[in-house]
């Protein structure tokens, strides 16, 4: 009689499973690198140039943001993963594995989450050395600053996968939550110049404290506070459960439209 | 007549078989103006007029594009995962109409999606009734380029993944190569090359034309020219999926 496999061997067996799309995805790696190209020598180059009197440096201050952004629209991709799973019928036989759906989610999140790492690691590099900053310790701490971001992330998509039956309004509620997290943050302008009403929300959004942090290490005049690390691990914590819930959920049944 | 009516209520309703579609696109759109718009508007104040105003028309025709592309979504889900196209091929309705179709219903309903949108945009920018209504008639010529595009792409993919990849790639071609988001003078001369093709540009000029007061139809002229273009590329690739 066989025993059981351990959860951690689950875990990187799911990773693994994720990771092997990422090699068999050449056209969005090759998309998002050159988005995110466009975005930093093309949109904030311009940028910067028509925001030439404010009193800071827009195109570091944006460089950062471009990759904390890149890696949360990466992130996203594991829910749609997870939607054509379900759509093809994939994600029943996946579920019908014996493991707990908990497990599930925490190797789901955790490989949309190592594939987002593997995206923007180059990435990070590049605005490392355009920023003028060249710790490897530092930069290693930027990156598990995203890579916990990209986890939450993940359980977010996770659970937008499980909660939406209709494959429009999935490609819209994505396209959605992923500008609204971006855009209500401090990834890519100052919350200072943000519509007062939404300060509050950006200020405890995820996205705002992964950029602060991010820009705390790699920019001098920059800070973070504390809470903002609490923020992002709640993030995590909170899309795990819900992600963990809706596919429970899921395995109850349920009409797929 | 009729069986381009009834192939374009079909689009209409897998469109809108979700009732909090136009809410969706509406907070996207919200997002993008109210969000964005009002930050960098906030951010850059030295140009003599407000920036804000002149990226505000580029934020309804983002919506546009998400709107448009769908049609090419609808053709791709029914060739690779739905496997339906067959069947509908076998309705009595003859192959050039039901593509002619498809591609007119992305456009109706790209106009029915972004009416809110271009409602705002006309409030913001003071403009007649008449105004607002040529308003339209950009959203609807411009959302003819995107769907051309969305439907060509979604007859050469085979995958997802290639579908989202050349997606995207036409978002960011749309947004970041055109003078969506900064004025052509400070363009480098490549980007302004590219930018010159690109029907964003033609559709967000001439919608800016309109707060000034004039229906420029030398910014419509290249705009209507893309757009037929593209809506041809997209016909004609759409057309070879329906040959065996």
């Amino acid at each position: 009689m066989s025993s059981k496999p351990s959860s951690l061997f689950i875990i990187w067996v799911l990773i693994e499973r994720d990771l092997r799309t990422l090699v068999k995805s050449p056209w969005i790696l090759i998309n998002r690198t050159v988005f995110f190209l466009i975005q930093l020598f093309v949109f904030a180059f311009l940028i910067t140039k028509l925001a030439s009197s404010l009193g800071f440096n827009y195109f570091a201050f944006y460089s950062v943001g471009a990759v904390v952004s890149t890696i949360t629209s990466i992130a996203f991709i594991i829910g749609e993963d997870l939607f054509e799973e379900e759509e093809m019928g994939l994600l029943d036989y996946l579920l019908s594995l014996p493991f707990g759906h908990t497990l599930f989610v925490i190797g789901r999140a955790l490989g949309g989450a190592v594939r987002g790492l593997i995206y923007v690691t180059p990435m990070m590099i590049l605005v490392a050395y355009l920023d003028g900053y060249f710790s490897v310790v530092g930069v290693a701490g930027s990156l598990l600053v995203i890579f916990v971001l990209a986890t939450g992330i993940s359980g977010l998509s996770i659970t937008l996968a499980m909660l939406i039956r209709n494959a429009n309004r999935f490609d819209i509620m994505i396209a959605l939550a992923e500008l609204a997290t971006v855009r209500v943050s401090a990834a890519i302008y100052p919350l200072v110049y943000m519509p007062k009403v939404l300060q509050p929300l950006a200020t405890y959004s995820p996205v705002t404290s992964a950029s602060d942090i991010v820009r705390a290490i790699f920019l001098p005049g920059y800070a973070s506070e504390p809470y903002e690390t609490v923020v992002l691990v709640l993030f995590v914590l909170i899309f795990f459960g819900l992600g963990s819930a809706f596919l429970f959920r899921k395995l109850e049944g349920g009409k797929f439209e | 007549m009729s069986k381009a009516s009834a192939v374009m209520e079909r689009d209409f309703r897998i469109f809108f078989a979700d009732k909090y579609m136009l809410m969706i696109m509406f907070a996207n759109f919200m997002i993008d103006l109210g969000v964005s718009g009002l930050s960098l508007g906030a951010m850059i104040r030295n140009l003599g007029f407000s920036y804000f105003l002149y990226i505000a028309p580029g934020a309804n025709l983002i919506t546009a594009t998400v709107a448009s592309f769908q049609s090419g979504r609808d053709v791709w889900r029914e060739r690779v995962i739905q496997d339906t196209q067959q069947y509908l091929l076998t309705l009595p309705v003859r192959k050039n109409v039901f593509a002619l179709s498809r591609l007119f219903s992305g456009m109706l309903r790209t106009v029915l999606t972004v009416l809110p949108g271009t409602v705002v945009i006309a409030v913001l920018y003071g403009l007649s009734f008449q105004y607002f209504l040529v308003g339209l008639g950009i959203m609807f010529i411009y959302s003819g380029a995107v769907a051309g595009l969305s439907v060509a792409a979604a007859s050469l993919a085979n995958s997802l993944e290639l579908f989202a990849t050349v997606r995207s790639t036409v978002q960011v071609y749309l947004s970041f190569f055109s003078t969506q988001f900064y004025p052509s003078s400070i363009l480098p001369p490549e980007v302004a090359a590219v930018s010159a093709f690109n029907p964003m540009t033609w559709a967000v000029q001439s919608f800016r034309a309109l707060q000034a007061g004039t229906v420029d139809l030398a910014l419509l002229a290249p705009l209507g020219g893309l757009s037929a273009a593209l809506l041809a590329v997209g016909f004609l690739m759409y057309r070879r999926t329906m040959n065996y």
